[in-house]
C-alpha cells in the first residue's frame, strides 16, 4: 500500500476518498440501467419459471440481514482503524469480510436451486435479467471481499503498527454503496414480487 | 471547509443503527408474509419503497458519514442518484 | 524498481505518469487514428464520386462507414479532447499534477490497446459492419454471425473503461487541487467546459456498459435482451444507446468549446465576454443533454407525449448554446482582433457550429425529423457541428497551445494554408449534402444510379474531401518542418495570454510550478500584466528550479501491464475455442499487475 501521504486539497476530502465518490455516483446509473432491465423483463418471459414460482424470501432476508451486519463491521473496524486499535481493526475487518463471503455463498445456494427449478441464464429474459442483475452485484461483492481481504493480509505483514484510515476508509464506502444497492434490490427484486 | 478532524458517529450510535436496520428488514419480512400484502401488493409499495429509504438513508448518511463530510460529496452522489433515477423513470415510461 | 527507470527515451514514455507527456501521446495517438479514420472517409467519398461505382463492395462500404463514425468519435476526438484536458488541466489551475497520475497513464494505455483492437479487425478481415450505433438486432447472431460486431463492442467497452477512468481523475483534480485563491468562478473557462465533460463522461458511460454488457450477452452467452422472439425488445438498444450517445455528441463539442473560449479572448485582447453566463450555459448544456436522448428515436413510434418532450427539451437545449454563440461574437466586438491561425479556426468554428446548430434544431421538430431521418440532411448537420464545430476548434487548440507544449511556434503560412483548405474543402464536402439531402438520398448507401440526379453533388462533395486530405497533409508538414528546423523559439508567454499555463517556461518544466501559484482574479495572469488602465507591468514569470527539488511521482509499468490485462480479457471473447482461457489469463493478470501497481512506491 501508498505511504500515507497527506496532499492539501481544496475542499479538505482526500483524493481517493473522493474518487470513491465520483466512482459510486456512476454506478448509479450502471445499476440503475440493470434494475431498469430487470423491471421491464420481469414479466415478459416466454417459458420456463417465473419469478413469484421461484424467489425464496426467507432466505433472502436473511442473507440481507448479513449484509447489513457486514456493514455495521465495516463501520467498526473503520473506527479501530482510526483509534489505533489493532485487535479491533483485524477482528472487524475479518468480520466483514466473513460477511461477505457468506453473502456470496447465500448467492450460489440461490442461482443454483434456481438452475435446478430449469431457469438457466439463458431460459428466458427474466432469469437474464435478474442473473445480469444480482451477477453484476454479487461480482462486486466479491472485488469487496477480495479488496478487504487484501488489507488484512497487508495488516499482517506490515505489522501492528500500520493503520491505513483512509485506504480502509475508501474500501468501506465501497463496500457499504454494495450494501446499500442490495438493500435496493432486495424490495425492488425481491419483495414486489407480487406486483 | 471542512478540516480534517470531522465529527464522527459513535460506537453505541453505530450498534443502534444496527438494532434498527435490522429490524425494518424484519417489518419489511413480516410485510411480505402477511396475507394483506398478497391481496394489495400495490397499497403496500409505498410502505416498502418507504421502508428501503429509511435504510438507505441510514446506511449513506451515517456508515458512510456524509453527513459529516463537506456536502460536495452528497451533492454529486444525489446528483448522480437523482438523475439516473429520472432519466431511467422516462425511459421506462417511454418504452 | 521504480527508482532506477529512466528519465528519457522510449522506456521513459512507456512508464511515465506526467500528465504533459501522457496529453503529448494522447494527441500523436489520436492523430494516427485520424489517419485511419480519414482514409476510410476518402475511400467512402470516392466510391460515392460517380454513381454505380464499383471500387468497395457493399459489405466494405459498411465497414467503412461503421469504423469512420467509430474512430472519429471515440479515437480522434475524444482523445484529442483527452490529450487537452492532460497537458492543460494542472497547469491552468495550478496544480503539480492530477488528482492520480499512474491512473492517468491507465487511461492512455487502455484507450491505446482497445483503439488498436478496434482496428485489428482490418487485419482479420472482420472489422466491424452494423453502424456507430450498433443497433440491435441487425447485430444479434442471427444477422452477424461473424466476430465483426464482438470487435466493436469489446473494443467500445475497453475504451469506455478508458474514458470512465480518465473522467474521474480530472473531475477529482479540477474539484481538489486548485491552487490557492482559485475559486470555481476564477477557473479558466476551459476547465469549466472539461468540468461539465468530465460529469457527462461519468454519469453517460455507465449506461452504455450496461448496454455492451447485455449486447456481450445476446451474443456469447445466448440470452435475448434484443430478441423478441424470446420476448427482448430491440428499442432497449435504441434508448440505452442513445442515453449515452446524446451526451457523448456534447462530451465531443464541449471541450471544443472551452478551447475557442480561451482563444478568442486572447486574440482579440478583451476578456471573455460574459464569463459566468458561459458557466451556466456550459452547465445548462450539460444537464439538458440527459433530456434529448429521444429525438434520435422520433421515427420509432415513441407515442406523442414523449415526442412533445423530446422535442421541447430539444428545442429549450438551443438556448444556452445560443447564449454561447452571441457570447463569442461579443468578445470579439470591438477587440484588437491578431488574425493568427489558432483565431482563424476559432473564428470558423463560430460559424460552422452556428450552421450545424441551425440544421439539428430544425430536427427537434418531429415531423421534420421524420423527412430528414437516414438522409444525407442529417449527415450534413452533425458533420458542421463536429467537424466543423469541433475538429476546426481542436486545429485551433493545436495551432494555440504548441508553441507551450514543444517550445516552437507553428509555421504561420502553412498554417493558414492548412486553414482555408480545411473551409473550403469541409464546405464544398458536406454543404451539398443538405441538397441531397432534401432531394432524398438516403445514408449509408454504398451507391446510387445515375438517374436520381444526385451525381453532381456528390461529386462535387467528394472533390471537397480530397481538398480536405491535402489541408491534412499541410497540416504534417507543418509540424514536421518546425520540430526539424526549430526556427521560431517561443517564449514563455508567447500569445499574451491570459491563463496560468503562460506563465511557465515552454515547455513546461516536469514539476509544472516552481512556486505554488495564488490568484486573485479571474484571468489572474493578465492581471498580473497590465493594470487596470492597461498599463503594462512586469509579472511574475515562474522561476526555473532543479527538478530534483521537487517531489514527482515515479514512473510505473504497471498501468500498461493492467490496460493489457484488460485487453487479454476481451481479446478472449474474440477467440473460439481456447477463449475462455485466454480471458482467464486476462484476468490473472490485471489481479497481478493491480497488486503490483499497489505495493509499488507512488
Amino acid at each position: 500500500m501508498s505511504a500515507e501521504v497527506v496532499h492539501h486539497t481544496v475542499t479538505g476530502i482526500d483524493n481517493r476518498k473522493f474518487g470513491m465518490w465520483v466512482l459510486i455516483a456512476s454506478e448509479c446509473f450502471l445499476f440503475g440501467g440493470l434494475i431498469l432491465n430487470y423491471l421491464v423483463n420481469r414479466d415478459r418471459g416466454l417459458v420456463g419459471p417465473k419469478a413469484v414460482d421461484i424467489f425464496n424470501i426467507d432466505i433472502t432476508t436473511l442473507s440481507t440481514f448479513d449484509l447489513l451486519m457486514s456493514s455495521v463491521a465495516m463501520v467498526l473496524a473503520l473506527h479501530a482503524c482510526q483509534q489505533h486499535d489493532i485487535k479491533k481493526f483485524r477482528f472487524w475487518t475479518t468480520m466483514v469480510i466473513l460477511g461477505g463471503i457468506i453473502f456470496l455463498g447465500f448467492q450460489y445456494f440461490e442461482f443454483h436451486h434456481f438452475v435446478h427449478a430449469g431457469l438457466g441464464l439463458s431460459t428466458n429474459v427474466f432469469g437474464s435479467s435478474f442473473y445480469l442483475l444480482t451477477g453484476c452485484h454479487g461480482l462486486h461483492v466479491f472485488v469487496g471481499v477480495l479488496w478487504l481481504t487484501s488489507m488484512l493480509v497487508t495488516s499482517f505483514v506490515r505489522g501492528k503498527d500500520w493503520f491505513p484510515s483512509v485506504q480502509l476508509e475508501v474500501a468501506g464506502l465501497y463496500w457499504h454503496f454494495v450494501d446499500v444497492v442490495w438493500i435496493l434490490l432486495f424490495t425492488v427484486v425481491y419483495l414486489f414480487v407480487y406486483l | 471547509m471542512a478540516g480534517k478532524n470531522h465529527a464522527h458517529a459513535t460506537v453505541g450510535l453505530y450498534w443502534k443503527f444496527a438494532g434498527i436496520l435490522c429490524f425494518i428488514t424484519f417489518i419489511e419480512w413480516a410485510v411480505f408474509k402477511s396475507d394483506t400484502f398478497r391481496s394489495n401488493a400495490k397499497m403496500m409499495v409505498p410502505l416498502l419503497l418507504g421502508l428501503s429509504a429509511i435504510k438507505f438513508v441510514m446506511v449513506c448518511g451515517w456508515y458512510m458519514h456524509l453527513r459529516y463530510d463537506p456536502s460536495v460529496l452528497a451533492k454529486m452522489f444525489g446528483f448522480g442518484l437523482g438523475l439516473a433515477a429520472l432519466v431511467y423513470t422516462i425511459m421506462h415510461l417511454a418504452l | 524498481m521504480a527508482k532506477c527507470l529512466p528519465t528519457t527515451g522510449v522506456i521513459s514514455w512507456i512508464t511515465t505518469v506526467d500528465h504533459k507527456r501522457i496529453g503529448i501521446m494522447y494527441g500523436v495517438t489520436a492523430f494516427l487514428f485520424l489517419l485511419c479514420g480519414g482514409i476510410e472517409a476518402l475511400l467512402m467519398r470516392t466510391q460515392l464520386a460517380i454513381p454505380n461505382n464499383t471500387l468497395v463492395t457493399a459489405g466494405t462500404f459498411n465497414s467503412l462507414m461503421t469504423m469512420h463514425g467509430t474512430t472519429m468519435i471515440f479515437l480522434f476526438v475524444m482523445p484529442l479532447s483527452a490529450a487537452f484536458f492532460n497537458f492543460l488541466t494542472p497547469l491552468m489551475i495550478g496544480a503539480p499534477d492530477v488528482a492520480f497520475p499512474r491512473m492517468n497513464a491507465l487511461s492512455y494505455w487502455i484507450f491505446l490497446f482497445g483503439g488498436l483492437l478496434l482496428n485489428f479487425s482490418f487485419a482479420v478481415r472482420l472489422a466491424p459492419d452494423g453502424g456507430w450505433f450498433n443497433y440491435a438486432n441487425l447485430t444479434g447472431k442471427v444477422f452477424s454471425p461473424s466476430h465483426a460486431i464482438d470487435f466493436w463492442v469489446l473494443g467500445i467497452q475497453i475504451l469506455g473503461l478508458a474514458s470512465l477512468i480518465a473522467a474521474i481523475n480530472f473531475l477529482v483534480t479540477i474539484l481538489n487541487m486548485r491552487c490557492k485563491g482559485m475559486t470555481l468562478l476564477k477557473m479558466p473557462i476551459f476547465i469549466w467546459t472539461t468540468l461539465v465533460t468530465q460529469v457527462l463522461l461519468i454519469l453517460a458511460l455507465p449506461v452504455i456498459t450496461v448496454a455492451l454488457v447485455m449486447m456481450t450477452f445476446d451474443r456469447s452467452f445466448g440470452t435475448g435482451f434484443f430478441d423478441p422472439a424470446g420476448g427482448g425488445q430491440v428499442i432497449m438498444w435504441q434508448h440505452f444507446f442513445w442515453i449515452f450517445g446524446h451526451p457523448e455528441v456534447y462530451i465531443l463539442i464541449l471541450p471544443a468549446m472551452g478551447i475557442v473560449s480561451e482563444i478568442l479572448p486572447t486574440f482579440s485582447r478583451k476578456p471573455l465576454f460574459g464569463y459566468t453566463v458561459m458557466v451556466y450555459s456550459s452547465c445548462a448544456i450539460g444537464f439538458l443533454g440527459f433530456a434529448v436522448w429521444a429525438h434520435h428515436m422520433f421515427t420509432t413510434g415513441l407515442g406523442p407525449w414523449a415526442q412533445a418532450l423530446f422535442s421541447a427539451a430539444t428545442m429549450l437545449i438551443a438556448v444556452p448554446t445560443g447564449v454561447k454563440i452571441f457570447n463569442w461574437i461579443s468578445t470579439l466586438w470591438g477587440g484588437q482582433i491578431r488574425f493568427t491561425t489558432a483565431m482563424l479556426f476559432a473564428m470558423s468554428f463560430i460559424a460552422m457550429f452556428t450552421f450545424g446548430g441551425l440544421s439539428g434544431v430544425m430536427h427537434s421538430s418531429p415531423p421534420i425529423d421524420s423527412q430528414h431521418q437516414d438522409t444525407y440532411f442529417v449527415v450534413a448537420h452533425f458533420h458542421y457541428v463536429l467537424y466543423g464545430g469541433a475538429v476546426m476548434a481542436l486545429f485551433g487548440g493545436i495551432f494555440y497551445w504548441f508553441p507551450k507544449v514543444f517550445g516552437y511556434y507553428m509555421h504561420e503560412g502553412l498554417g493558414k494554408a492548412q486553414f482555408w483548405l480545411y473551409m473550403l474543402g469541409f464546405n464544398l464536402t458536406f454543404f451539398p449534402m443538405h441538397f441531397l439531402g432534401m432531394q432524398g438520398m438516403p445514408r449509408r448507401v454504398f451507391t446510387y444510379s445515375g438517374d436520381q440526379g444526385w451525381s453532381l453533388w456528390n461529386l462535387v462533395a467528394t472533390s471537397g474531401s480530397y481538398i480536405t486530405a491535402l489541408g491534412g497533409v499541410v497540416f504534417v508538414i507543418n509540424i514536421v518542418y518546425t520540430l526539424i528546423t526549430k526556427k521560431n523559439k517561443a517564449p514563455a508567454d508567447c500569445w499574451d495570454g491570459r491563463t496560468l499555463e503562460w506563465s511557465l517556461s515552454s515547455p513546461p518544466p516536469e514539476y509544472n510550478f516552481a512556486v505554488d501559484p495564488e490568484v486573485k482574479h479571474l484571468d489572474d495572469w493578465w492581471h498580473q500584466k497590465y493594470t487596470h488602465d492597461g498599463r503594462r507591468i512586469t509579472p511574475r514569470y515562474q522561476p526555473d528550479v532543479d527538478p530534483a527539488t521537487k517531489h514527482l511521482p515515479h514512473p510505473s509499468f504497471w498501468p500498461m501491464i493492467v490496460a493489457a490485462g484488460l485487453t487479454i480479457i476481451a481479446i478472449g471473447f474474440l477467440v473460439d475455442g481456447i477463449g475462455h482461457y485466454i480471458s482467464v489469463g486476462g484476468v490473472v493478470v490485471t489481479l497481478l499487475a493491480v497488486y503490483g501497481w499497489v505495493f509499488e512506491e507512488a
